[in-house]
């Protein structure tokens, strides 16, 4: 299961952790949101990885570029 | 001593993960933080089941058992509110936190589980929130589904 984007949350010095769909409850019981759950997202970019050459298969522009690269020296 | 029933007894609330540092021994303040879903609640099978190994051997006809691992399942029946809607919101899919269930209720106030009570505490994973089939003349209500990820506190007491 992927994982869900989470809010920590704060009430009379307990910290807990909600799904950010549950966060609207969790606000109606005197809890507060510490942060945005914006740490749930991906620090950085996931790489570009060449697809896979296969015989008689279109060039993706990954490959072209390593094409040209080559080419150039 | 009394035989009683769950209406007015028993007092059911849900922490946040994270929110109960010892589930054998939650705080006073941690339980009250927690949402209370009495309210909301029609049924509630919390319950945990142990599997026996057999360890027959040729010297007997006795087929001999051992002890081998135990399990739990924890599911419950909420009713929906078009305007505090507390138990859906509460537990959609892939929540994690506490169940907390003091069946003859707590001292406190309305069967508010506060220091030196005895307690439940399932640590659990919605695995699904499922509506009740609807129809006529039925109230809308729904299943959470949940599992237990850590073995659960059956006896604990409520430190201050």
């Amino acid at each position: 299961m992927a994982k869900l984007a989470t809010v920590k949350i704060e009430k009379d010095g307990i910290e807990g952790e909600v799904t950010r769909e549950a966060l609207k409850a969790w606000e109606r019981n005197g809890w507060t949101a510490v942060d945005d759950g914006s740490s749930d997202e991906p620090a950085e970019a996931p790489a570009i990885v060449p697809a896979q050459q296969v015989r008689n298969a279109p060039k993706t522009d990954s490959a072209k570029a390593d094409e040209t690269k080559k080419e150039n020296g | 001593m009394a035989r009683l029933i769950p209406n007015e007894n028993t007092w059911i609330g849900f922490a946040a993960a994270g929110s109960i540092t010892d589930i054998e021994a939650p705080t006073a303040a941690q339980v009250a933080a927690a949402i209370d879903l009495t309210g909301f609640c029609i049924s509630l099978n919390a319950s945990s089941r142990g599997n026996t190994v057999p360890t027959p051997s040729f010297d007997s006809l006795f087929e001999t058992s051992t002890a081998g691992t135990s399990a739990a399942t924890f599911d419950a029946d909420f009713y929906r509110d078009d305007d505090e809607d507390t138990a859906w919101e509460t537990l959609p899919r892939g929540t994690r936190g506490f169940f907390i269930i003091s069946r003859f209720g707590g001292s406190g106030t309305a069967n508010l589980p506060v220091s030196g009570d005895e307690v439940e505490v399932w640590p659990v994973m919605v695995t699904s929130r499922t509506m009740a089939n609807m129809s006529s003349n039925t109230v809308l209500t729904f299943t959470a589904s949940c599992s237990v990820n850590v073995e659960p506190a059956e006896a604990a007491t409520v430190a201050a």
